[in-house]
C-alpha cells in the first residue's frame, strides 16, 4: 500500500497518507484508538473500499479497479469482521463457509474439500448443520475465520478477534493464529488489548487520526513514550513489570521482554 | 389467545343455522380451547423457520420435487370450487409437517397462529353483511344497521377461507422441510431473475436479526424504566423504532461489506446438497398431486 488516503461521505479523512508492506508470514498488529483508521486501512486493504488517491499492489502488481484485481485482491486478502454477526449470512455452518469458495465460481468438489478441511483446522467438525446465530460467541468467531479460511487467502486481516471472548476462547483464538502462521499465512491482527498483542505479533502498525504514526518492531514500539502517548496506548502488562524490574537491577538489561508468563519467570531468574 | 377467540367466532358464525346449536356451541369451545393448549406460549429458544427446515426429517427430500408440488396443490387448492379440497389439503400437510417431517404440533401450530388470524379477521368481514333490514339467518343490529350472515355468505365465506388455509398450508409445508440455501437453488434454475433470489433471501435473513436487536433494545428500555406509564411507553416505543431503522441501515452496510469482502459479485451462491428422486418419493407427490386434482373436478 502506497500513500493511500481515504475520506467517507462526512468528508472526514480516515485514511492519511498510508504506506505499508506486508511480507509472507508477518505477524502484526495494527494499534489505535478508537476512530484512528484501523478498520477503514483493513477494509481498502481488503478492496471494500477504493481510497481516493494512492495505490495497492499485490505481490508486486497494482491493483486496478477491475474486477478481475478486485477479485483477486480479496481472494488473496481475507478480512474477519468484528463481528462475527456482520459476517454471518447462511442458515448453516456448511453453508456459510461455503460463500467465499462459491463466489469464486469452484467446482463442486472443490468447495467441498475446502469446507471439510476449513472446518477441520478450527476444530468445527461435527458443525456442518449447526446455525450459526445459535452458537457461542467463540464458536462464531472460529466459523466466520473457517469462512476466511475457506477461500485460501495468503493473509488474513482479523479486525478486533479478541473483543467480546472469554479468557479460554482468547486462548483457543491464539493456538488457532498461531497454527495459521505456522503453516506460512501472513496474519494481521488490529486490537486494543496491548498484552494479545505483544503475545502475539513481531511487528506494530501504530495509527493516530488516520495516519501511521509508528511502524516497526513491536518492541521498539512500546518502548516509545512518545508513540504510546499520541495513539493513547498503555504498556502491556508484563512489558512495563520487566521495564519496571529493571530499573530497579541496572546493569543486567536482557533487551527482549517476556511476551509470555512462562518467559517472564525465565526473565525474572537471569535478572535476579 | 387471540387466534382462539377469532376462530371460535368464525367457525360460530360459520355454522350456525347448519348444525344444531347444542353441538356448535361445545364444538367452537373445544376447537377454542385445543388451539389456545397448542399454540399456548413455551419459554423455550425460539427457533426460525429455517432451523426447522434443516431438522426436519424431509428436508433430504429433493428441493425441486416439493417445491413444484407445493405449488401445483397450491394451484389446485385457489382454483377449487369445493372447500373440501383445500381442507384436504390442510390435514395433508399438517401430516407431511408435523408426522412424517418431525415438527411439533405446537411449533406447528404456534406458526401458523399469525396468518390464521389474518384468515380470520378476514372471515369474519367476508361473512357479515351490512343491510338495512335483518335478511340474515343471524343477525346483529349496530350503529342504526344490520350485521346479517347469510347462508350465500356462509358458503362463500367457507370456500375462501378453506383456498386460503390449504394454499398456506403448503407454503408452510415447502418452508419447513426445505431449508432456504436450496430453495434458492431451486429458483435460480427456473430462472427466477437473481435481484428477486437475493432480495428475498435477505430479507428473511434480516426479520430475524432485526428481531434480536429489536428485543435486545426493548430489554434495555425496560430496565431502565421505559414502560413506566402510557406516555413513556409511547415516547420510548418511537425512540425505539426509529433507532431500529437507523441500526438495521448500519447492519445492511456492514453485512454488505462482509459480502463484498469475500468475493460476492451478484447472486447468492451456497452449497446445496442435492438428493435424487426416489421412485417412492415421487409416486407419493404424484399421487397426492392426482389425488387433490379428481377431487377438484369430482367437486367442481
Amino acid at each position: 500500500m502506497e500513500h493511500v488516503c481515504f475520506r467517507y461521505e462526512e468528508k472526514f479523512p480516515a485514511l492519511r497518507d498510508v504506506s505499508a508492506t506486508f511480507y509472507e508470514g508477518e505477524r502484526i498488529a495494527i494499534l489505535g484508538n478508537n476512530g484512528a483508521g484501523k478498520s477503514t486501512f483493513f477494509l481498502c486493504c481488503n478492496g471494500v473500499l477504493h481510497p481516493q488517491s494512492g495505490k495497492i499492489f499485490l505481490k508486486g502488481q497494482e491493483v486496478t479497479d477491475s474486477k478481475k484485481d478486485i477479485t483477486l485482491l480479496r481472494q488473496a486478502v481475507g478480512l474477519v469482521f468484528q463481528e462475527p454477526d456482520s459476517q454471518i449470512i447462511a442458515g448453516t455452518v456448511e453453508n456459510e463457509v461455503s460463500f467465499g469458495p462459491m463466489n469464486l465460481r469452484l467446482d463442486r468438489d472443490e468447495v467441498v474439500r475446502r469446507i471439510a478441511r476449513s472446518l477441520e483446522r478450527m476444530n468445527l467438525d461435527g458443525y456442518q448443520k449447526r446455525a450459526p446465530q445459535y452458537l457461542s460467541g467463540g464458536e462464531k468467531k472460529r466459523v466466520s475465520i473457517a469462512d476466511i479460511l475457506a477461500m485460501q487467502p495468503d493473509m488474513i486481516l482479523l479486525d478486533e478477534p479478541t473483543a467480546s471472548l472469554d479468557p479460554e476462547n482468547v486462548t483457543l483464538l491464539e493456538q488457532t493464529l498461531d497454527d495459521l502462521s505456522l503453516a506460512g499465512i501472513t496474519l494481521a491482527v488490529s486490537t486494543h488489548d496491548v498484552d494479545f498483542a505483544f503475545r502475539f505479533a513481531t511487528r506494530a502498525i501504530v495509527f493516530s487520526r488516520g495516519e501511521v504514526i509508528a511502524d516497526s518492531d513491536i518492541g521498539e514500539v512500546f518502548a516509545s513514550e512518545a508513540v504510546l502517548l499520541k495513539a493513547g496506548l498503555k504498556k502491556p502488562l508484563l512489558y512495563a513489570a520487566a521495564e519496571l524490574l529493571e530499573t530497579r537491577s541496572p546493569g543486567k538489561t536482557t533487551g527482549q521482554k517476556p511476551r509470555r508468563i512462562e518467559e517472564f519467570r525465565d526473565y525474572i531468574e537471569h535478572l535476579y | 389467545m387471540i387466534t382462539a377467540i377469532l376462530t371460535m367466532a368464525v367457525v360460530w358464525c360459520l355454522f350456525y343455522g347448519r348444525i344444531s346449536l347444542a353441538a356448535l356451541t361445545p364444538l367452537c369451545v373445544g376447537l377454542g380451547a385445543a388451539l389456545s393448549w397448542l399454540g399456548r406460549h413455551k419459554h423455550t429458544q425460539f427457533l426460525t423457520i429455517d432451523v426447522l427446515a434443516q431438522t426436519s426429517r424431509l428436508s433430504r427430500v429433493n428441493p425441486s420435487l416439493k417445491f413444484w408440488t407445493a405449488l401445483a396443490l397450491m394451484a389446485l387448492c385457489v382454483s377449487a370450487r369445493s372447500p373440501v379440497v383445500g381442507i384436504f389439503l390442510t390435514a395433508a400437510m399438517l401430516i407431511s409437517t408435523v408426522y412424517i417431517g418431525g415438527l411439533e404440533l405446537h411449533d406447528y401450530v404456534h406458526l401458523l397462529a399469525l396468518p390464521v388470524s389474518f384468515l380470520m379477521i378476514s372471515g369474519l368481514a367476508l361473512l357479515f353483511e351490512v343491510t338495512a333490514q335483518p335478511t340474515g339467518i343471524f343477525c346483529i343490529h349496530a350503529f342504526g344497521f344490520w350485521f346479517c350472515v347469510t347462508t350465500g355468505a356462509q358458503i362463500r365465506t367457507m370456500l375462501v377461507m378453506a383456498r386460503a388455509l390449504g394454499a398456506v398450508s403448503c407454503l408452510y409445508f415447502l418452508s419447513l422441510t426445505t431449508p432456504m440455501s436450496e430453495l434458492i437453488g431451486v429458483l435460480r434454475r427456473a430462472r427466477c431473475p437473481d435481484v428477486v433470489i437475493e432480495l428475498m433471501y435477505l430479507i428473511y435473513r434480516y426479520i430475524f436479526i432485526l428481531l434480536t436487536m429489536y428485543h435486545t433494545m426493548r430489554d434495555s428500555a425496560k430496565s431502565r424504566l421505559g414502560y413506566i406509564d402510557y406516555r413513556t411507553s409511547i415516547r420510548t416505543t418511537g425512540n425505539l423504532y426509529s433507532n431500529l431503522l437507523a441500526r438495521s441501515y448500519r447492519q445492511a452496510n456492514r453485512n454488505f461489506d462482509a459480502m463484498e469482502s469475500r468475493c460476492y459479485d451478484t447472486g447468492i451462491r451456497f452449497l446445496e446438497n442435492r438428493e435424487r428422486i426416489t421412485g417412492i418419493q415421487a409416486a407419493v407427490a404424484i399421487a397426492v398431486t392426482i389425488l387433490t386434482l379428481c377431487l377438484s373436478l369430482l367437486l367442481y
